[in-house]
């Protein structure tokens, strides 16, 4: 099953420069993370910092994918379609439990425990049942609702600038899932609206970002 | 209530105290502006005095001492700004 072009033919490849801007978004945050726990030493840093890394690597596989797919090499192509499912699998399961890690921190769940009980559990609920596609959709945006009201409720006690960002980029993600899904039923047209919100979700936590950056 | 302080924010708010004085304070005006203990003082200013974040100017006879804040303290401050603002805006 080729589930990575999901879209409409002519949005094949443009889809690629969009997860790569994501890659590059989540990959800052990672970093910002990073220097935050050397800093203050404090785990919950760095679990935001593997969080974000994996997230990024995710979208940096999945735009490898799309980018060998693209090179044409057509006595290949049976190979790469064949392993296609692989990378959908690695991306799926990296972006599960960085969304997961990312739910514990913002929820401030402290035990390691529970922490792998859960993400074991949806990883394994997820990969080997029927559907994965759609079903990654769905915990993802069950996931990102969660994180959503989190950063909502921290807008609400900092109203800070920043803080509005963040809880507006991860609104715009979550509400990029649901068009996901309606790719599969209805039409591939929806792929475009749902990669256009993940688009300028990513392109408003860059935005937070760089703010960040620049804090004197 | 205000929330409790963690290891970070008592170190940014003695930095801090010692800035806002111009960058030298007496240990018994510190004492007063970090809300802080005789003995949780004296455990925070030998740290700092060992990371180089602070000094002990002695000043003329029969005046005291006086802490000066460094570089190194400034940069710490700099840095705590930062994570601060990176922690308020992801909510932790």
């Amino acid at each position: 099953m080729l589930i990575i072009n999901s879209g409409p033919a002519g949005f094949f490849g443009l889809d690629t420069i969009f997860e790569l801007v994501a890659a590059l978004v989540t990959f800052l945050v990672s970093i910002l993370s990073y220097r935050a726990y050397k800093f203050a030493k404090q785990k919950k840093f760095y679990h935001m910092f593997s969080a974000f890394l994996l997230i990024s690597m995710a979208f940096a596989l999945r735009a490898a994918g799309v980018f060998l797919l693209h090179l044409g090499f057509y006595e290949r192509i049976v190979s790469i379609l064949n392993t296609f499912d692989i990378i959908f699998l690695a991306q799926m399961a990296l972006m599960l439990m960085a969304y997961t890690m990312l739910l514990l921190v913002s929820m401030n769940v402290q035990n390691k425990r529970v922490a792998a009980f859960v993400m074991t559990l949806m990883t394994l609920f997820i990969v080997f049942s029927y559907q994965y596609y759609l079903k990654f959709h769905i915990m993802l945006f069950v996931l990102l609702f969660f994180l959503t009201v989190n950063y909502y409720l921290n807008f609400r006690k900092q109203k800070t600038f920043n803080s509005a960002l963040v809880f507006v980029s991860f609104y715009l993600l979550m509400l990029a899932q649901p068009f996901f899904l309606f790719t599969v039923h209805l039409s591939q047209n929806y792929y475009v609206l749902g990669q256009g919100f993940h688009l300028m979700g990513f392109l408003v936590l860059f935005f937070a970002t760089v703010r960040l950056l620049r804090v004197k | 209530m205000g929330e409790k302080r963690d290891k970070l924010d008592i170190v940014n708010d003695i930095l801090v105290a010692i800035m806002n004085k111009g960058g030298k304070i007496k240990p018994t005006h510190l004492l007063y502006k970090s809300n802080l203990s005789h003995e949780g003082m004296k455990k925070y200013i030998s740290e700092l005095k060992e990371k180089e974040m602070i000094l002990e100017e002695s000043e003329e006879k029969g005046k005291g001492k006086k802490f000066v804040i460094t570089d190194r303290g400034f940069k710490f401050l700099e840095d705590y700004k930062k994570v601060k603002e990176f922690t308020r805006s992801f909510g932790f």
